[in-house]
């Protein structure tokens, strides 16, 4: 097979931001119609190599090397030099739709204005790029304010403003990374066809591994800065050599963690019908259901893995588990409490506990580790002053931290640290039942791995009841025992886990499973070369 | 667009009841400063005390507060602003004669403000050399820290008495850029720190690998998206700027709504006082109400659809 003609390649490009080298030498080659996937978790300079490559480096940024675009070279150090590149022939699509766009223009304006033509030849370009991007109302959506659209169509139409000049290499930095899973399954569908037709070289930028296995003919495998490896995709991810792409790769949970628990004979959670509706933004008018006719039942000691994609209704059914809203109709109850009644409130708080998304906004960022976790037990007059201090190294001990992070602030701390402190403040009242809302979400893979065996051990020793809320299919399938999937927010498909994510019944159950991105399993052969 | 309707009758409700608030706050406020328009003609001119207490009949400050504010009230709302107790001329048309010259004062003042504190803190994002920054923190800190009325003072001081350029009273150029270089100094540090804020949003970087031009950033993102910060800071200014031009007025010996305002206090001219705070309030309200509508009118996430 003869390879293609060289496109973009650089020998040594490095990027330093003050005294760090955020990006260490890095060596880089994409042929013309070529995807070359870049693969790291957060912090491995690998969106900063994407900005070098656009010419795109914030000022702060101090850039090394040349860069080789068709037969130009362009130093990277140099951001005038760049100007003649951006947009005409290097695009880039951003992970986040809704902050790549104007807020106060139209999108069909910020396409047009990406057209660099006249107006009406622009017009006719937008609507034309717009409906290549598979938008079926070019007309209308070159109309609308970005908050107006979805995200899914935001993007696309960021897809149409990065390919109006055509240019010869698109950069996606996460470009699907924002989306539900239905949505980016659709966005990469995208991607190789405009790129079937275009051939334009493509250099995809994500932390997934699984969406990059989907997309990318090669693969470079990004840490602190450097390359470590490279190489096919298929052999990258099925055969790594590299003993961090080794770790990246078996960070995808496959399966379940741990063996199921033996069900309690109490329920921990029961709601029968349980409607929720927002108070409506402005008198008149509708209100819109959140949740309608929800009806689950969590035994003691068993794990329910709630599904859903974002406005599904899943996080509202988490505050109502934990009492922070009451149901608009129907019941819901707690070990027999009702959670949002305030004269139970406090029974409650020792019955149900809840981890967030987001470790780092639920800590106070003024307070050490230690304060937060002798909070909970000093509300609650729990012990001594000793006594408790005593109970907070013994939580911290218990989520795999030491002694020595009791006088840390959260700042001071990684996300995989922090999120590890929420959940032991979450243990510190012994609940027995616990709500976790995407915990793994925010983190990197190889951290996401190692806090679903956290929280699997912890309910295993504890034998406690959870409520495992998720987006992400593969996180619950390492965690739920039973599986719930929430759509508009009703349920439509609800069993046990193994039936449900292996033989589904219902037709939005199975394109949601379908959607999300697997990784090949890995052969035998693959591993032994 | 019915809702749109709602919504600003609610608007206009509220802005009407702020301004009832102010009548009623107002009226009796100016009665708790000791003496009244009586004692000043007495002090003045030796009256006895039977003329004292006809003259109290005649202009009914005989009568219980209440009383009085009721029959102010009821004037009022017929449109009728009552007569000067000083001067024996009607209120209405003192106010008439005393606004354009405040008008005039104010519209020169904000429009050299605005120019000068959206210009430094648009250049000081373009170019970042220190100078623009230096001038916007050097301006910001001025008005901080110099009062306008000392600063016109060292005005004409220096441009009047000394290189006598222009005449000590009755100019309005000195007062107008006294109160601007106020204005700009209040203006251009927080739009500067908005400014770039916004320069270092993701759709900035998202419009530079489109290909935009710098100038296409700067004029067609980054000051478009500074406009609700201006307009609010531009709201408060307005706000802040009535008392401004009283104290100028004043000191420059302008005719306008502070020197009635002026003399109506120092007379205890009751009728004249009330007139001009309500005139001053419902400026303020107008100018709360437009900046609503032009913040609406610039962002289509608050427009209602």
């Amino acid at each position: 097979m003869t390879r293609p003609a060289r496109l973009l390649s650089v020998d040594s490009l490095s990027v330093k931001i003050g005294a760090r080298r955020v990006v260490d030498r890095v060596a880089l080659e994409i042929a013309t119609g070529e995807t070359l996937g870049l693969v790291g978790e957060s912090g491995s300079g690998k969106s900063m190599t994407a900005f070098a490559l656009g010419g795109l480096l914030p000022p702060v940024a101090r850039a090394e090397g040349i860069v080789h675009l068709a037969g130009d070279a362009l130093p990277a150090d140099r951001p005038e030099a760049w100007d003649p590149i951006r947009g005409r022939r290097v695009g880039v699509v951003f992970q986040d739709p809704y902050a790549s766009f104007d807020p106060l223009r139209t999108v069909g304006a910020q396409i047009a204005m990406a057209c660099h033509l006249p107006r009406e030849a622009a017009r006719a370009r937008t609507l034309a790029l717009l409906e290549e991007c598979g938008l079926p109302e070019p007309g209308a959506m070159a109309g609308a304010y970005p908050h107006q659209v979805s995200g899914g169509q935001l993007q696309r139409a960021g897809l149409a403003a990065a390919l109006a000049q055509a240019p010869a290499l698109l950069i996606a930095d996460e470009p699907t990374t924002a989306l539900d899973a239905t949505v980016q399954a659709q966005i990469v569908e995208l991607l190789r066809r405009l790129q079937a037709r275009h051939g334009m070289a493509i250099l995809f930028i994500s932390h997934d591994l699984a969406v990059v296995a989907r997309v990318a003919d090669r693969v470079a495998v990004m840490k602190d800065g450097r390359i470590v490896e490279t190489g096919t995709a298929a052999r990258v991810l099925s055969a790594p050599s590299h003993a961090y792409t080794q770790v990246l790769v078996a960070s995808r949970p496959a399966g379940r963690i741990g063996a199921p628990v033996r069900p309690g004979d109490t329920i921990a959670l029961e709601s029968s019908s349980v409607g929720f509706a927002y108070a409506p933004r402005r008198m008149g008018a509708v209100r819109e259901a959140a949740l309608a006719d929800v009806s689950l039942r969590i035994r003691a000691g068993v794990c329910l893995g709630l599904v859903g994609e974002s406005g599904s209704g899943k996080s509202t059914f988490g505050r109502l588990a934990v009492g922070s809203a009451r149901p608009s109709s129907g019941s819901l109850r707690v070990f027999g409490l009702e959670p949002s009644d305030p004269a139970s409130a406090r029974a409650r708080a020792r019955l149900v506990q809840m981890v967030f998304q987001d470790a780092a906004g639920s800590l106070n960022p003024r307070r050490m580790v230690v304060a937060s976790l002798m909070e909970p037990l000093a509300l609650h007059g729990i012990g001594t002053r000793g006594e408790r201090q005593d109970r907070a190294a013994a939580l911290l001990d218990e989520v795999g931290l030491g002694t020595e992070h009791l006088r840390r602030y959260p700042h001071e701390l990684s996300g995989g640290q922090r999120q590890r402190v929420a959940i032991a403040r979450s243990l510190a009242l012994d609940p027995a039942l616990l709500v976790c809302d995407e915990p793994v979400t925010a983190l990197d893979m190889t951290i996401q791995a190692q806090i679903l065996k956290l929280l699997a051990d912890i309910r295993a020793r504890r034998a406690m009841a959870m409520l495992f809320i998720s987006h992400d299919i593969a996180a619950v399938e390492a965690m739920a025992d039973d599986v719930a999937v929430l759509h508009r927010g009703r349920v439509v498909e609800y069993g046990a886990a193994s039936r449900i994510l292996h033989a589904p019944v219902d037709g939005y159950t199975r394109a949601l499973l379908g959607a999300v991105a697997r990784l090949p399993v890995r052969s035998a052969s693959a591993v032994a070369r | 667009m019915t809702r749109g309707f709602a919504g600003s009758g609610a608007a206009l409700l509220r802005h009407g009841a702020v301004v009832c608030a102010i009548a009623v706050v107002m009226f009796f406020l100016i009665r708790v400063i000791p003496g009244d328009v009586v004692d000043v003609l007495a002090a003045e001119g030796d009256l006895s005390d039977s003329e004292i207490a006809a003259l109290r009949a005649e202009l009914g400050l005989d009568r219980g507060v209440a009383a009085q504010f009721v029959a102010w009230l009821a004037a009022a709302a017929r449109g009728d602003l009552g007569l000067s107790i000083r001067f024996e001329r009607p209120v209405a048309e003192m106010i008439w004669f005393a606004v354009p010259g405040t008008l005039a004062l104010a519209a020169k003042a904000l429009a050299i403000g605005l120019t000068l504190g959206i210009g430094l803190a648009a250049a000081a994002v373009i170019w970042p050399r220190r100078v623009f920054v230096w001038l916007v923190n050097a301006v910001n800190l001025w008005s901080i820290a110099l009062p306008t009325f000392c600063v016109g003072l060292a005005a004409i001081l220096i441009f009047s008495i000394w290189l006598g350029w222009l005449p000590v009273l009755g100019q309005a150029t000195l007062p107008a850029i006294v109160i601007g270089i106020d204005i700009a100094g209040q203006l251009a540090k927080p739009l500067h720190e908005d400014l770039k804020e916004i320069a270092a949003a993701p759709f900035v970087r998202a419009a530079r690998a489109r290909g935009q031009s710098r100038a296409t950033i700067v004029f067609r993102h980054l000051l478009p998206n500074a406009a609700p910060v201006a307009i609010a800071l531009s709201g408060l200014i307005l706000a802040g700027l009535i008392g401004g031009t009283l104290t100028m007025e004043v000191l420059f010996g302008l005719p306008g709504l502070g020197t009635v305002a002026l003399q109506a206090i120092l007379g205890r001219d009751y009728p004249v006082v009330q007139a001009v705070i309500l005139v001053f309030a419902l400026a303020i309200v107008l100018v709360n109400a437009l900046t609503d509508l032009c913040q609406r009118a610039l962002d289509p996430r608050l427009r209602h659809d």
